[in-house]
């Protein structure tokens, strides 16, 4: 099963969970919580004037570069297991026309606990804002159409997940220190 | 050797794909990112329009980004785009 999928129509994202969901029954002893974002397409303008409000959105259009948007979900994925104890994580998006009200993207995982599944998923969804090659183009009612730049606060929010992890490898790293330090001084004693 | 454009790129040039064939590559020995731009922008204004302001272009080989020149071979699939502004 891959654990990336692009959809060029829509897709339920309530049918998409139960889908996921029930494919990992494998281990019911385990699993005891699942974590999941959807995503929706909205209105408002990303960069509005709150003046213009008269001029909302009528549909995003998400270009793709698809190939390598799936290998980018699936290491966005592959990371998140391997910092978090997972069962299982799947990102499911939406390329091309979205119409306002349709769900952009879900991101979902299942784990043991709570607070890895909802870490992992809040990870995922952060590194996925930035990091797969997608190009929102916003569709007002009007008829007029820009495209987005990148939004500063997310790129923010994904370099932050990196501190968290140059932080937590410090962590790690002063831990194996001490216990070597506490090894030789019960070899030395 | 496949070339590929995004977002507002691909607008702007009418066209999403493109292939350069090997005579271009023999001749004009386009075995890096930055001598396939010059090749590009010597076409007309707007590949140059385009990669004129190169903070706003982000280049991938192979579906994997790459920073500054880089060796490229005629199998290589290429692509440009603006900053990616994600899902």
């Amino acid at each position: 099963m891959r654990t990336a999928v692009l959809h060029d129509s829509a897709f339920c994202a309530y049918e998409t969970l139960r889908l996921f969901t029930n494919s990992h029954k494998h281990d019911p002893y385990n699993t005891g919580a699942l974590a999941s974002f959807c995503g929706i397409a909205r209105a408002q303008k990303q960069q509005e004037q709150q003046e213009a409000k008269s001029d909302i959105l009528q549909s995003l259009h998400l270009d793709c570069y698809p190939a390598m948007a799936l290998q980018s979900l699936e290491d966005i994925v592959r990371e998140a297991r391997t910092r978090w104890r997972l069962d299982a994580a799947t990102i499911h998006h939406r390329i091309g026309e979205v119409p306002v009200g349709e769900t952009i993207v879900l991101v979902a995982c299942l784990s043991a606990r709570r607070n890895d599944a909802f870490d992992a998923c809040r990870y995922m969804t952060d590194m996925v804002k930035v990091r797969p090659p997608l190009w929102k183009r916003e569709q007002a009612v009007s008829g007029a159409c820009a495209w987005l730049d990148a939004n500063a606060d997310d790129t923010r929010r994904a370099a932050a997940w990196q501190e968290t992890r140059q932080e937590m490898q410090e962590e790690m790293r002063q831990e194996e220190m001490q216990e070597e330090m506490q090894q030789e001084t019960r070899h030395i004693s | 050797m496949k070339i590929l454009y995004f977002a507002w790129f691909a607008e702007k040039l009418g066209t999403r794909e493109e292939d350069i064939d090997a005579c271009d590559i023999s001749d004009k020995r386009l075995d890096s990112l930055d001598k396939l731009v010059a090749f590009l922008c010597a076409r007309n204004e707007v590949y140059r329009s385009i990669f004129a302001q190169k903070s706003l272009v982000k280049c991938a080989v192979n579906k994997r980004v790459v920073e500054g020149d880089t060796p490229i071979s005629p199998d290589d699939e290429i692509a440009f785009f603006p900053p990616i502004t994600g899902g």
